[in-house]
């Protein structure tokens, strides 16, 4: 089952996976809904500037997209991160992952080619997600720099690593549904900490005694670790530093989520060699 | 499934406890006090060794002094504070600095004022050091005495017509046959309030230092360097120039808005006019100028980020400067900086209009604002700024501005609705295509 295999036949064998999952991904309404909800949030985080617009007569803003499409990414990695998680857990339950390896499949060329074809489906959705702001700009009146084309370009090695992070997550499991339950509690986990830590840092501390004092810096060490754990952070690390101009923060931040979306493909690539492609109990 | 909780039940516990464990006692140590300037206003800043190297604007006058205190840790703010309410020991020596190539630099102390031309909190700051810095002390302290004399004058004066008209009220009350002329009108004006302040003189090390990384240190009348005096010293200096503006709203005027960086786009409605007040402005490092008032700040800033702040208000950028009104590529107009006063609307209607104020050299009133008018009806795409004859605008004062008409909340969600319309047309098409391929197979 796993024999080594050529350089090229690898190579066959992740175009054909990676394809497959794209066409699938593509061809599903679930992606077009997935950036639906993507965009009805990015609008509704847009609306805090069209409404200050409104209410104040003017405004002066470098970059009013800039917000609207890290969110808008950040929604749209993580349905990807989901049905990276769905598709490897459903082919184990199914236990087509059993027949793949039966032929030309080794463990790096399946990971390698789920990654490789949700990846493709992200390219596919940056124009629809660009065309859209094109139209949300035409309406507003907003201007739509090319700060942003930039960031959408920039983001593909993120999501890439987030996509990834959802394939790890679901080699340990069986089933779909404990892939997905699993991966929604890690990101709300990760979530959970950041939101949880900017809303600590609201409530006012009047006394070195308050118990929110310690919990603010419980909270702030758990922070500083989710920064480099979470793929999720590197997303937004990379998108704001490019919305912003700070070419060489989003430089180094892409490095180090090419190194880690490495580490990553290991790491999914050996915890499956180590735990075989057979159903549990067989 | 217990280990992984104990695991991080323990990581948490070690996370409380670690803060906990940072001792709050006091530690006696040399710290450095500087008086420093962002460019508009100076303040004493605190470094204790925790707060690191000593920050400063490049070609600025700053003061140096250091002095011995307890420094605790405070948990709320996370920064290490100097405790200055008991009474401390100074450093005693001479203040050294040591520049990049070794070359040393010894400071001797010289009297130093800080001098306030509108008033504390009311503008900028300035510190001038040396001789001028004695005649100004004493320039300010004639001025606040005449101002002060002119208005307990203006004052006896107006008690003095108060109590006399009184006194005719009270002989008009008695109703004489032939009652005395009222008291005259008061015809003088009130003087100008005085407002400007200047601290009395002291001596001390006054440096100004260009850009750099610099060693500052502590010689004493031995000729040790005082233990633990001494630090690092980094001068930053503007990476950048350029012209901001203050925008007052017409109807909001006591609420401006601000576009300091040259890539801001100004987005209006068009509901009012726009008056533009430009500032000259400069870039910095974000994180080192945000640390220049807060060294031990813990907001991580991303080094590469820079920040555009007013640099103190140049009158010589004012005079003479014209906002050039474009229209695509057209120059439509150019409009003087001009003097506005706010006058009251009279009677319940309240509000106020925004006047043109001419300058009368026999008169005490002063505009409120001077600025350039831009209509709000006025189809402008684009303003730059003039500065005298020079014919080319100023570095960095060009600004697009665009005018827009916003729509109904709900029609900005239509194009989050383009994708879904996609992949149904897309699903749609697949399926038309599969019936067209089975009724081809069955026939």
């Amino acid at each position: 089952m796993n024999t080594a295999l050529s350089q090229s036949s690898r190579r066959t064998v992740i175009c054909v996976i990676a394809w497959q999952e794209a066409k699938t991904t593509i061809c599903g309404i679930s992606g077009y809904a997935a950036i639906t909800i993507a965009l009805t949030v990015a609008t509704w985080i847009l609306l805090v500037d069209v409404r200050a617009l409104a209410a104040s007569g003017h405004l002066v803003l470098a970059d009013p997209f800039g917000p609207s499409l890290t969110v808008a990414m950040l929604v749209l990695a993580l349905f990807l991160a989901v049905s990276a998680a769905v598709s490897a857990a459903r082919d184990r339950e199914s236990g087509t992952l059993e027949v793949l390896f039966y032929g030309p499949v080794d463990e790096i060329s399946y990971v390698l080619g789920k990654i490789g074809g949700l990846l493709l489906a992200y390219l596919a959705a940056l124009p629809l997600l660009l065309a859209s702001f094109s139209l949300l700009a035409l309406m507003t009146g907003f201007l739509l720099t090319s700060v942003i084309l930039a960031s959408l370009i920039l983001s593909i090695v993120p999501a890439a690593e987030i996509i990834g992070f959802g394939v790890l997550l679901s080699i340990g499991t069986d089933r779909v549904r404990t892939a997905v339950l699993l991966l929604v509690g890690v990101t709300a986990v990760l979530l959970g900490i950041t939101v949880t830590y900017s809303m600590v840092l609201l409530i006012p501390i009047e006394d070195p005694s308050s118990p929110v004092l310690p919990l603010r810096d419980a909270l702030a060490t758990l922070y500083a670790a989710v920064r480099w754990v979470s793929p999720f952070a590197y997303l937004e690390r990379v998108v704001d530093a490019a919305v912003t101009g700070a070419w060489r923060t989003a430089a180094v931040s892409l490095a180090v989520a090419v190194a880690y979306t490495a580490i990553i493909i290991f790491l999914a690539a050996y915890w499956m060699r180590r735990r075989g492609v057979h159903r549990r109990g067989e | 499934m217990a280990r992984p909780i104990c695991a991080v039940a323990s990581m948490l516990f070690f996370c409380l406890a670690l803060p906990a464990t940072v001792s709050a006692s006091a530690e006696d140590q040399l710290i450095y006090w500087p008086l420093v300037t962002n460019g508009t206003e100076y303040r004493r800043i605190s470094y204790p060794h925790q707060a690191g190297s000593l920050l400063v604007l490049a070609d600025t006058e700053v003061v140096i002094e250091a002095r011995y205190a307890p420094v605790s840790y405070w948990p709320i703010t996370r920064e290490y504070l100097a405790d200055f309410s008991q009474r401390l020991r100074l450093a005693e020596g001479s203040i050294e600095i040591v520049d990049e190539s070794g070359k040393v630099i010894p400071v001797a102390p010289e009297p130093f004022v800080l001098w306030y031309p509108a008033g504390v909190g009311a503008g900028p700051s300035m510190l001038e050091r040396g001789p001028k810095a004695l005649a100004l002390y004493d320039n300010y302290v004639k001025d606040a005495h005449a101002a002060a004399k002119a208005a307990q004058e203006y004052q006896r004066i107006v008690a003095e017509r108060h109590a006399a008209a009184s006194a005719w009220v009270r002989m008009a009350a008695e109703r004489r046959e032939d009652p005395p002329p009222p008291p005259p009108e008061l015809n003088i004006e009130e003087p100008e309030r005085y407002q400007a302040f200047a601290t009395e003189p002291r001596e001390a090390a006054v440096i100004s230092l260009p850009e750099g990384a610099y060693t500052v240190r502590i010689r004493d009348t031995s000729g040790q360097i005082v233990p633990g005096s001494e630090r690092q010293l980094v001068s930053f200096g503007a990476i950048d120039q350029a012209t901001g503006y203050v925008l007052r709203p017409a109807d909001r005027w006591t609420q401006p808005i601000f576009s300091f960086a040259p890539d801001e786009t100004i987005y209006t409605t068009g509901r009012t006019d726009l008056f533009f007040q430009p500032v000259p402005v400069v870039q910095y490092e974000a994180r080192r100028f945000t640390r220049l008032f807060r060294p031990q700040s813990i907001e991580a800033t991303d080094p590469t980020l820079t920040i555009w702040v007013p640099s103190e208000e140049n009158e010589t950028l004012a005079d003479g400067a014209a906002l050039a009104l474009w229209h695509g590529d057209n120059m439509t107009a150019t409009s003087p900086r001009t003097p506005y006063r706010v006058a009251q609307i009279a009677g319940a209607s309240r509000g106020y209009t925004i006047e043109e104020f001419a300058l009368r050299a026999d008169s005490s009133l002063r505009p409120d604002f001077y600025a350039i008018r831009v209509g709000g009806d006025s189809a402008v795409t684009r303003v730059s700024l003039f500065l005298g004859d020079s014919g080319k605008p100023a570095s960095g004062s060009e600004r697009q501005i665009r005018q827009v008409n916003l729509p109904a909340e709900p029609l900005l969600f239509l194009p989050a609705l383009l994708p879904l319309a996609v992949g149904l047309a897309l699903r749609l098409w697949a399926r038309a295509a599969l019936s067209r391929d089975r009724r081809a197979k069955v026939s």
